[in-house]
């Protein structure tokens, strides 16, 4: 390489050659699909040429040799005169790799074995060479860009019929606004600047510094507002100044997940050809944004989980006919936004894991012995995955299933600050969802209290808040043997006492009101006592020491706006530290799953059209519309019992009949009322038609209204009941009332 | 000839060579890491770095440090920083550590010189837990100086 060439030069041509292969790449792999037009194979072909004419002008021959080699095929196929085959596509990929490994070595690229790329490539023109000029294109073109258009082509044109052209190319930048006109993009481009990231990384923990500086000098000066006149206004100022400088500075370091998604369709494509498999990849939420090292970070992680689900997860073709399922797989990597953290979800609709077999093989590799593989969960088993050296393949092959799997994805991510959870259905598919963090740097986090001492936890570990009075303790907590659960909604939620794990002097517990922090682990969720709770700050983090490394209940420390260190907490170390073991959680997720069910119904019925109704007078009740198919109005003669069972005719058919005060403790319906209403609710069944399945038994209609309450718990309690409010001038209880119809046994559970 | 800093634990002059001391700290507020081995005192703030703490009293077989006026906190180069002001401190074989760590000292004495062949091996009468972390002593003329073995002190594996 020639010595005088400038290092910038260099490495904007290294960056610019970089974004024209991933350009390439997703073109090549839609012309293989044979998603083939006119202007991909154009694109494609330019993009190559771009490299060539940078490479030839910085004497990178090597590089200039690959790109020319690549050219001519796709000079043929734009012409017409090459079809696409797989051996084409196959060889233009290897270059297009052989490239990439090149550029991210440039000063040797001369060194990087290609032979086999170079003859694969020639030998497919071979032959073509001799043929007629290149005809002229059809251009999709605007006429303003044909001259240069044309000058590029007539350089094409020598360059195919010379292998290795004489003098360097002069550097032509023909494309730019073709390319921008066929795409549809906007002519005029925001203009960008390289930054190098060293830099960006610097002004960030500057940006870190400044603000925690800002805080310090807030709290020093919070005396003197009123003995230095203006001070208010100038702290107001430097206060959102330094605030919109940081994000500034964080936003300038987000990247679009699309940067590692882009790369999925190779990665899965490479492995279905060998493995004579058909997979389609969906990507959705490209766009999403963040942090450019945790984006880095996820390459690794990202391109094991698909290997996986390629390799591994999806069957073969002829499997997947006999199973009943489309020849063609699907992988879906979403990402999305969700509680200030980012979800990324593979999600395939492969053959699922099979616990058994991941148990059977830990125990062959010497993970588990059998006697304690017996004592597993059905979650612990399929978690075994995640366990260091075990890997599902049948055989060991080059794909996956080298010994490092899972666990490698679960460090990485959980060194980032996120969490992995597997969720699969044999027969059905495999979910692997990374839950993250936005940004590594800044992390939002909950200063607790805890003898003393004050520590941090990353919002992202907290579920949420519980605070335990001393008198409740007693009714709430319940012990087994040295283990306390806290009774949380139904749910019993292990306890651990954060003084007790840090070995700190703690007095006696739950005789003062205590906070309780509930963690989120992975799938699981457990309670964090501590003696007090402070506020959610902004919070560097700066990594560990290796002279405290080995403490696992810590993740980091932090320097806090007055000025004290404090330590970071890491959930899955402080359960690790306590000994937690979670039991099979399969009915607490689907108690969970059901507690947010009713959330989000309590939500949406906030800002409802109910229909209110009073069973006895004095008694009001509310159920949301669009949850009712029919009021009816019945005469109480009507009514026909068989045992304790009512009926009424309706539409040729007996309806059952549910009154409320059988299973909720409020009043009977007077005995002597002679015109009843029955609330007849919408029933799906099999996922189907709605149906009449019973009527609840009212009184009387009050109104319909459309209303905005927030339901405050209610003193009756019972199947069915939401919550209570204060609706015209009476207490209103909002019903449910398929949970009240199945409670009533009147329709099956899975309606 | 060589500088010491010199510095006391309990009875016993000890002495840094000059070179690996990067500044010297009346105490800051110390937070403590539980779980932490035992001679890891804390950490501090330093001008928005964070530092480990380390009490060699402890490392030396006496008890913790009481924090008194005269306490005070010896902070080490790095071994990165080390290489970068002196080439000589390869030369002589001085190490220190990857993160900054300080001292916990009783109190702090004067710098001493030493002439290099004044150096001799610690005396065979220290017990085997002390002696790993004392390399030797120097005679100087304030008398005799005990010298750490920094390898020792700052490693993290025992």
């Amino acid at each position: 390489m020639d010595e005088g060439i400038d290092e910038e030069v260099l490495s904007e041509f290294v960056a610019e050659s970089r974004e024209h292969l991933r350009a390439m790449e997703p073109d090549l792999l839609a012309l293989e699909r044979g998603q083939s037009s006119v202007d991909v194979v154009h694109r494609v072909f330019r993009a190559a040429h771009n490299i060539k004419g940078g490479a030839a002008l910085l004497g990178l021959d090597a590089i200039r040799s690959m790109a020319h080699a690549m050219e001519s095929p796709l000079a043929l196929l734009r012409d017409g005169r090459l079809i696409v085959k797989p051996p084409l596509m196959a060889a233009l990929l290897d270059g297009l790799d052989s490239l990439g490994a090149m550029l991210s070595d440039v000063a040797h690229s001369q060194t990087i074995p290609c032979d086999r790329e170079l003859e694969a490539l020639r030998a497919l023109v071979q032959g073509h060479h001799s043929a007629p000029p290149v005809r002229m294109p059809i251009l999709l073109c605007p006429p303003h860009d044909v001259a240069q258009f044309a000058r590029t082509l007539v350089i094409d044109r020598e360059q195919l019929s010379e292998p290795v052209p004489p003098t360097p190319l002069p550097p032509t930048r023909p494309s730019q606004r073709v390319f921008e006109a066929m795409s549809g993009a906007p002519a005029e481009a925001v203009e960008t600047l390289r930054v190098r990231v060293a830099l960006l990384t610097q002004l960030m923990n500057l940006a870190g510094e400044l603000v925690l500086g800002r805080n310090q000098l807030l709290r020093a000066l919070s005396g003197l507002h009123r003995d230095i006149p203006g001070l208010t206004p100038i702290l107001l100022n430097i206060n959102q100044v330094t605030t919109d400088l940081q994000e500034g500075i964080l936003q300038t370091r987000m990247q679009p997940v699309g940067a590692i998604f882009a790369r999925a369709p190779r990665i899965v494509r490479d492995i279905a050809a060998r493995l004579g498999k058909s997979i389609h990849v969906e990507l959705l939420g490209s766009d999403v944004e963040l942090d450019k090292s945790i984006v880095e970070c996820l390459v690794d992680p990202l391109t094991h989980i698909l290997r996986n689900a390629a390799d591994h997860g999806i069957e073969s073709p002829a499997e997947r006919v006999k199973a009943g399922k489309s020849a063609e797989a699907t992988i879906v990597l979403h990402a999305y936004h969700q509680a200030g953290q980012v979800i990324l979800r593979v999600a395939d609709d492969g053959a699922g894991i099979d616990a058994n077999r991941v148990v059977e093989h830990a125990i062959a590799k010497g993970v588990i012995t059998p006697s304690k593989a017996k004592e597993l969960s059905e979650r612990e088993r399929l978690d075994l995955i995640f366990a260091p050296g075990l890997s599902t393949a049948r055989t060991v092959s080059d794909i996956s299933g080298r010994g490092v799997g899972m666990d490698v994805v679960r460090t990485n991510v959980e060194k980032l600050g996120g969490h992995v959870e597997v969720d699969t259905h044999v027969g059905q598919g495999t979910t692997v969802l990374m839950r993250l963090p936005l940004t590594l740097a800044i992390i939002p986090s909950m200063i607790v209290g805890v003898c003393g001492q004050r520590m941090a936890i990353p919002q992202t570990s907290i579920v949420e808040f519980v605070w335990v009075r001393a008198a409740e303790a007693a009714s709430r907590v319940e012990r087994i043997h040295d283990a306390e659960v806290l009774r949380l909604r139904d749910q019993r939620l292990p306890l651990v006492h954060l003084a007790k794990v840090l070995r700190l002097p703690s007095p006696p517990s739950w005789q003062t009101d205590s906070n309780v922090v509930v963690l989120r682990l992975g799938p699981n969720r457990f309670g964090l006592v501590v003696d007090e709770l402070f506020d959610i700050e902004e919070i560097v983090v700066k990594p560990l020491s290796t002279f405290v490394q080995a403490c696992k209940c810590f993740s980091g420390a932090t320097i806090l706006g007055d000025g004290r260190v404090v330590m970071i907490l890491d959930a899955a170390g402080v359960a690790a530290q306590a000994r937690l073991r979670f039991p099979d959680l399969g009915q607490e997720e689907a108690q969970r799953l059901k507690e947010e069910a009713r959330r989000a119904e309590l939500a949406a019925l906030r800002r409802r059209s109910i229909v209110l109704f009073a069973a006895a007078a004095s008694e009001y009740f509310a159920v949301a519309q669009d949850r009712i198919l029919r009021i009816e109005r019945i005469l109480a003669s009507q009514i026909q019992r068989v045992g304790s069972r009512e009926f009424v005719e309706y539409r040729g058919e007996g309806l059952p009949l549910v009154r409320l005060d059988r299973h909720l403790e409020v009043e009977p319906i007077a005995c002597d009322a002679e015109e009843l209403f029955l609330i007849i609710p919408k029933v799906v069944r099999d996922g189907r038609g709605i149906s009449a399945g019973a009527g609840l038994v009212i009184s009387n209609i009050v109104d319909a209204l459309d209303v905005e309450v927030d339901l405050g718990p209610s003193a009756v309690r019972g199947p069915g009941v939401l919550g209570s409010s204060f609706l015209q001038g009476h207490v209103t209880l909002f019903l449910e009332p398929l949970e009240l119809l199945r409670a009533a046994g009147v329709i099956g559970v899975a309606a | 000839m060589t500088q010491y800093a010199t510095f006391r634990i309990e009875d016993l002059m000890c002495g840094l060579e000059i070179l690996v001391v990067r500044e010297i700290n009346r105490l800051l507020d110390i937070t403590p890491v539980p779980h932490a081995l035992p001679h890891v005192r804390g950490l501090i703030n330093l001008r928005g770095q964070i530092v480990t703490i380390l009490d060699l009293g402890v490392r030396l077989g006496f008890a913790p440090r009481q924090i008194g006026n005269d306490t005070h906190c010896i902070i080490l180069r790095t071994d990165s920083e080390l290489a970068m002001v002196a080439r000589r401190a390869d030369a002589r074989g001085l190490h220190t550590s990857a993160d900054v760590a300080g001292l916990l000292v009783d109190a702090i004495g004067d710098v001493v010189e030493a002439r290099d062949d004044q150096r001799k091996s610690a005396p065979a009468n220290l017990g085997e837990a002390q002696g790993k972390f004392i390399s030797g002593v120097a005679e100087t003329d304030s008398g005799m100086l005990v010298l750490l073995s920094l390898r020792e002190v700052l490693a993290t594996d025992n």
